[in-house]
């Protein structure tokens, strides 16, 4: 925590209520009911995905192949019945259930985006911070060739990449974490240019610290706050992209139960059977809802200055 | 600005594009079972044996000429081709807007007037689900209901003639429109309850003019400007989603022309879509501007007096 040091004794000198920043940010976070609710049903998601992971650890990826991978065709296309726990969203058409589908699928959506979002976070945080710290020449070579990447559709140069570096997880992460790295780039430069020119960067200087101390050290701790917002909505934008790219069957391939891999296994059977369509995507849809709300409710208690 | 941007996506989707295995020779000659030899023939014939940077000059002067280039894998000009889908794409995308626009900001403005009320916390809860959900589920929940339960649109494909046209492209266009609907109804209820407080509102009121026409006539007059700017930038994410959608409803567009040729490694029809897509939506974003000016008298008479000032 001791880069949140010098964010910590700020705040508290401010509001003179002696609270510390991170105390104030989560008592405001708190008066939002919904983002609230949201937060909760992540680390849900989160905690469903690990213990997952765990039990197939475990016990050497017996449920998993039992239940989640095997087909049993006689139950094909079964309806979902709410009396049994396992058939409470029916079956798929292969005769999986897909209720451990979906469980077993939180993994790939939410890690995945994660990852990704980390991995362009990073990459684009470097970037952004050195254009944003030196300017001049630099600044405008770096950032005009992040124009060009953001000129490009998002999904159109995902699908690019993915297809030209085959697909697989690990190529799938790249497809979604490359066309995102403009966009932090640009905020983190932003941030960056708001902060550098302040006072206390300039006593960090005088006493000595070096431009890679500077920067890590006292620019980027003050400059995290419209970046993690950002982020948290980044996620809610790369799951998308990722259930989008296994819908083109381009991204997590059959029979990984990734959900946007059943939707498009689904569409074959569109005719048929409604809930093999409908239940996946309404995960996908409260998921990204999910993010969404907590992003907003992350952004209000950051900056209350937003709020209207 | 639009040069550099143009130079410099196709340069990246050509480098993207050269990393990917396959070999298009190959890939022409498939069929013919051909010799090694005539392979390498055909290699030497479409230039594939120049080093990277050779190729895409050749590419980009070639492109600048009006020489799209041909496609791989039936020979017919990219151009024509794209030519064919570019009108379908932009009555996709444009058909995706009005509809976007017709929902977004009757609700968006209604929302405003009432504040904290039931029709107000029912709409920002749609708006926030219309974000949510992927386009792509949409449409195929679009198709469950209206196509196979209802049975009144056509799942797929477009429909010849004017009216079964029409009718194919009011699922699409719904499921390409509803994000951007949301993201309408957002902005201008929000820009509403920012003019809604100034001063001339109560003024207008004052004067006494009525309660409709200070809504329309002086409330929405001064809340469009930061929602003319969402549309103008929703434009290009309503182009990109076209991809998504047009896969889903075997739209003839360009954004299932480009998956398509991704998948076969199609290169010069890739590159070709990709600019097209490319300049469509600079030529959007040069609109906006202009509209802008309409929108804003304050921005045209910057001009005006800048004018007057050099005379």
């Amino acid at each position: 925590m001791s880069n949140n040091e010098f964010v910590n004794k700020g705040a508290t000198k401010n509001s003179g209520e002696g609270r510390t920043l991170w105390e104030e940010i989560r008592r405001r976070f708190k008066k939002n009911k919904f983002a609230v609710v949201s937060m909760y049903f992540l680390i849900f998601l989160i905690a469903l995905a690990i213990v997952t992971i765990v039990i197939d650890i475990v016990d050497n990826s017996n449920i998993y192949n039992n239940y989640v991978i095997k087909q049993n065709l006689k139950d094909k296309l079964r309806e979902p019945e709410f009396g049994n726990p396992s058939m409470i969203f029916g079956c798929d058409e292969f005769g999986r259930s897909i209720l451990f589908r979906m469980i077993w699928g939180t993994r790939y959506s939410l890690f995945i985006g994660l990852i990704a979002v980390t991995v362009s976070l990073i990459t684009g945080g470097l970037i952004g911070s050195i254009a944003g710290y030196y300017g001049g020449k630099i600044d405008n070579t770096i950032m005009r060739f992040m124009d060009i990447l953001l000129a490009i559709p998002y999904m159109l140069l995902a699908i690019a990449i993915v297809s030209a570096l085959g697909p697989s997880l690990i190529n799938l992460l790249i497809s979604i974490a490359i066309p995102k790295i403009p966009s932090y780039a640009r905020i983190v430069r932003a941030s960056v240019m708001s902060i550098k020119d302040l006072e206390f960067i300039e006593a960090g200087k005088s006493a000595g610290a070096s431009d890679i101390r500077t920067i890590f050290k006292y620019i980027l701790p003050n400059a995290m706050a419209p970046v993690i917002v950002q982020a948290t909505l980044g996620v809610a934008d790369a799951i998308i992209s990722i259930s989008a790219l296994s819908y083109l069957g381009l991204g997590v391939q059959p029979p990984l139960p990734e959900w946007g891999a059943m939707l498009s296994a689904a569409k074959t059977y569109i005719r048929d059977a409604w809930h093999i369509t409908v239940i996946p995507g309404l995960g996908i849809m409260f998921t990204i809802l999910a993010l969404n709300i907590f992003g907003d409710g992350l952004r209000d208690a950051l900056d209350p200055k937003l709020q209207h | 600005m639009l040069i550099p941007v143009l130079i410099g996506t196709t340069l990246i989707v050509y480098c993207i594009m050269d990393l990917t295995p396959g070999d298009p020779a190959r890939m022409i000659l498939a069929e013919t079972k051909t010799s090694e030899e005539n392979i390498e023939k055909m290699r030497e014939s479409l230039g594939l044996n120049d080093p990277l940077l050779v190729r895409y000059v050749r590419y980009i002067t070639n492109l600048l000429k009006g020489d799209w280039g041909i496609s791989y894998k039936n020979r017919i000009s990219v151009l024509a081709q794209i030519k064919e889908k570019l009108p379908n794409t932009m009555l996709l995308a444009f058909s995706g807007m009005v509809v976007a626009i017709i929902i977004g900001i009757p609700i968006g403005i209604i929302a405003a007037k009432k504040q904290y009320t039931l029709f107000d916390n029912v709409s920002m809860i749609g708006a926030l689900i219309g974000t949510s959900a992927p386009a792509f589920w949409l449409g195929l929940l679009l198709v469950i209901t209206f196509s196979l339960k209802l049975k009144w649109l056509p799942p797929a494909g477009m429909g010849q003639g004017f009216v079964m046209k029409l009718k194919s492209l009011i699922l699409p266009a719904l499921t390409i429109g509803t994000g951007t609907a949301a993201i309408i109804t957002r902005m201008t209820r929000s820009s509403m309850l920012e003019t809604m407080r100034q001063d001339y509102i109560d003024t207008a009121r004052a004067k006494g003019i009525k309660e409709s026409l200070v809504t329309t006539g002086h409330m929405l007059k001064n809340a469009l400007i930061p929602i003319v700017t969402v549309v103008g930038l929703q434009f290009g994410s309503l182009l990109g989603g076209s991809v998504m959608t047009e896969n889903v409803f075997s739209w003839p567009g360009l954004g299932r022309f480009v998956v398509e040729s991704i998948k076969t490694k199609d290169v010069p029809c890739v590159l070709g879509s990709v600019v097209a897509l490319c300049i469509l939506f600079s030529i959007v974003n040069l609109c906006v501007d202009i509209l802008y000016a309409f929108v804003d008298p304050r921005i045209k008479s910057q001009y005006k007096t800048s004018r007057r000032k050099h005379i």
